[in-house]
């Protein structure tokens, strides 16, 4: 507080901003370069980078990120001059440096006055540029960047900073000073502004909000238009044309949004790496489609979840080489991490060759948790699999560990991806992998759906709870007791439920004049099917989620509201939840009724 | 938490005057963002009788509840209007559900009787008080405060059912 630090706060957080991204960028060439070091141009961009930081920093008002920034730069410079072997531990060197730097630079958007003590990684990094040889040069230079830096009230901006440098390299001899030279060309190239900018999230979102509208009215417009039959021809044209326009403004404003899922597998391969070093497990991991584009938001959160599955993957599901090679499997483990775009979803795969689930264990233990009922003894499915291994608190892995934690497993998982709308499943054969399917869409503003009618109100339900669609009147419905009606779908018993009493209940006006046509959504709900009827299905569409007023927020069995083109609101309903809490919300619905 | 205090100058208040069955309301206008013509509400699955659903107002969702069947006054008898007042405070944004809006008039402290001995299914944190209008007397109720502390679902996942 008391020192006299007058950084603009602005400047600061664009520097923070800008470094985090770059530092990200970074760690993720360096994870590559790693793969193979003859890729020198890598080096040549994670340069640049550090160079930016560096400049940055210093022209901000930040001399010691400044000073470990210029530290990583001598390393980068030294492995481009092949004076050092970016070995193993040159690479953990220099990602933990960058760590670091992310971790300070993170500290400092709650604290401008944020300090830490880089020493330590200032010791390391010059340990490893000088493991081999001493290089007098290097200490030169970074003697005359410290002057340089203690000049008074010098401080260069960015673009500055690269013209300065020439002067200082008298000193250095002329076949470094070439090298140097280029390098700094190249970074000099890349201050250039690349061709984004940043945009605040509330404006695109209420840039998209607008078009949202927009959209609404025009079809109000031309529908108006259809119903009293324009006589002007050049009108109902113009309105037809805005149509067009208005739609693809629209799918140009949703792509705002969305930004490639690269960030996250870079954090994931990290992750993975450190993960496996530590469980002294070789694994070839592959990653691909980190190219696909997802809602920031769903980027943001699908992270978590995926780190989680390739943890466990690595620590419960891939053997140690030892065992892999009394399995007679190559001692080094495969594991897959895919993400491709399928109409409007995303799908993820997360798969492994190691030990699979073992059903007979995960049977003991779901009784043992009174999970499942003693007498069940029958093989279980994938999906009766997985519905108990993602029931909360059921874990199979004896002891307790660092990686995977303790108690929370699965479950999160499941949790997550629900929240995003989208499903898992599983599929395992014990002895020779598992693998995990997750669809997600791409955007939490748009769901794909199918416009219903129970009794006379227009409801939409997500397709992705939905496993199937029948006609319920080709089915021979029974009851039980005159209660439970269920049905025999392909030689399955799933039961059934009338979604118009469900929702509604007994008091709504069960309007005769409704045509109803008997379908029946089919859903999957713990594991087994569930059969809703429903009044009608209108056609399936893509509908933008409207925000429901705060007083509607957690009313099970509600996801969110929809506007449709006719202007007219509508819920759009979660089914699984409905069913859930049927008996609960039928009772209540009496209640209310007999009042 | 009325706008009494600072709904106008020198004792003068501008209220908002409508219907709900035979009887007359007025409510701070300053609370009163917008006043609807609406003639098709969409009702929501799981909530209180009185919040009659959602419409949607300039592409956003809006909920509405019925000040009628609110206030406990019969819903069907002599109805001959629907007006929805778009409410909003700092906690939300609602629909009131009204017979028909009658006027904007500016009262003076002299023409409302801020204690009347009167018995009223209106929570008194929100009663404001009775204005004398010509030959009217007039329920004044801060809208805004009625209709943001109350809880309208008739279930909720945070409350645990099951």
């Amino acid at each position: 507080m008391g020192q006299e630090n007058k950084l603009d706060p602005n400047i600061v957080a664009c520097f923070i901003s800008e470094s985090l991204e770059l530092l990200d960028k970074f760690e993720r060439l360096m994870l590559d370069y790693e793969k193979n070091i003859s890729r020198i141009e890598l080096v040549d961009k994670m340069f640049q980078i550090v160079h930016n930081i560096k400049g940055s920093a210093k022209s901000t008002g930040f001399p010691a990120i400044n000073q470990l920034a210029h530290s990583i730069e001598n390393v980068l410079h030294s492995i481009r001059n092949k004076k050092i072997i970016a070995n193993q531990l040159v690479i953990s060197v220099l990602l933990k440096s960058a760590d670091f730097l992310k971790s300070y630079i993170v500290g400092l958007k709650t604290d401008v006055d944020f300090f830490a003590d880089i020493t330590l990684f200032e010791k390391e990094l010059k340990f490893i540029n000088t493991g081999n040889v001493i290089d007098k040069t290097e200490e030169e230079r970074l003697k005359s960047e410290i002057l340089q830096q203690q000049g008074p009230a010098q401080r260069p901006n960015v673009a500055a900073e690269p013209v300065n440098l020439p002067a200082q390299q008298v000193s250095s001899p002329a076949q470094q000073e070439n090298s140097l030279e280029t390098m700094l060309a190249v970074a000099k190239n890349s201050a250039k502004p690349d061709e984004q900018i940043r945009v605040a999230l509330w404006r695109l979102d209420s840039l998209i909000n607008f078009i949202g509208e927009l959209i609404i009215y025009q079809s109000m417009i031309q529908e108006r238009c259809m119903l009293t039959g324009v006589q002007d021809g050049a009108l109902a044209d113009a309105v037809s044309y805005m149509g067009k326009v208005v739609r693809e403004v629209q799918d140009v404003s949703l792509g705002l949004r969305m930004i490639p899922l690269r960030t996250i597998f870079t954090k994931i391969k990290r992750a993975a790496r450190t993960t496996s070093e530590m469980l002294n497990k070789k694994v070839n991991f592959i990653q691909e489609g980190e190219d696909v584009e997802l809602d920031k938001i769903v980027v943001d959160m699908i992270g978590d979840p995926l780190i989680h599955l390739i943890r466990n993957a690595l620590d419960h599901g891939i053997e140690t080489p030892m065992e892999r090679e009394m399995k007679g499997k190559k001692e080094e483990g495969y594991l897959l991490l895919r993400a491709e775009q399928k109409e409007g979803n995303v799908h993820i795969t997360v798969k492994d060759d190691g030990a699979g689930i073992n059903r007979e264990k995960v049977i003991a233990k779901a009784i043992e948790k009174k999970i499942l009922p003693l007498n069940r003894v029958k093989n279980l499915s994938n999906e009766e699999l997985f519905s108990i291994m993602t029931h909360p608190g059921f874990s199979t892995k004896e002891e307790v560990n660092e990686i995977s934690g303790r108690g929370v497993g699965l479950d999160v998982v499941q949790s997550a991806i629900e929240d995003l709308k989208g499903n898992c499943r599983l599929e395992s054969v014990w002895g020779e992998g598992t693998t995990f399917y997750i669809t997600i869409p791409l955007t939490l503003s748009i769901i794909e759906g199918m416009v219903i009618y129970l009794d006379d109100i227009k409801y939409v339900v997500p397709m992705g709870q939905l496993v199937e669609t029948i006609n319920n009147s080709k089915f021979v419905v029974v009851t039980s007791t005159g209660k439970g009606k269920m049905i025999n779908l392909r030689g399955e018993v799933i039961p059934v439920i009338d979604l118009s009493r469900a929702v509604h209940g007994s008091a709504h006006n069960q309007d005769t004049k409704v045509n109803r046509d008997f379908s029946g959504l089919v859903i999957s709900y713990g594991g087994h099917k569930v059969s809703l009827e429903v009044s009608s299905i209108v056609s399936q569409q893509q509908v933008v989620i409207k925000e429901l007023g705060k007083e509607l927020r957690d009313i099970p069995g509600i996801v969110g509201g929809f506007i449709l083109g006719d202007g007219e609101p509508g819920i759009i309903l979660n089914l699984p939840e409905i069913v859930k809490y049927n008996g609960h919300l039928i009772e209540k619905k009496k209640e209310i009724s007999s009042k | 938490m009325s706008d009494i205090e600072n709904g106008g100058v020198d004792n003068e208040w501008k209220y908002l005057i409508y219907r709900l069955g035979g009887e007359l309301y007025g409510s701070p206008l300053l609370s009163i963002k917008e006043v609807l013509k609406v003639s098709k509400i969409k009702p929501v699955p799981y909530t209180v009788p009185h919040y009659r659903g959602i419409i949607s107002l300039r592409g956003n969702i809006i909920g509405v509840v019925d000040l009628r069947i609110k206030f406990g006054l019969d819903p069907q008898e002599g109805r001959y209007g629907s007006s929805v007042l778009i409410v909003e405070n700092e906690q939300i944004i609602i629909g009131a559900l009204v017979d028909d809006v009658d006027s904007v008039v500016s009262l003076s402290r002299d023409n409302v009787d801020l204690n009347p001995a009167i018995e009223t299914k209106i929570d008194p944190r929100f009663f404001i008080g009775v204005a004398k209008l010509n030959d009217d007397l007039v329920n004044l109720i801060d809208i805004a405060g009625t209709l943001s502390n109350e809880d309208l679902k008739l279930l909720s996942r945070t409350r645990g059912v099951l």
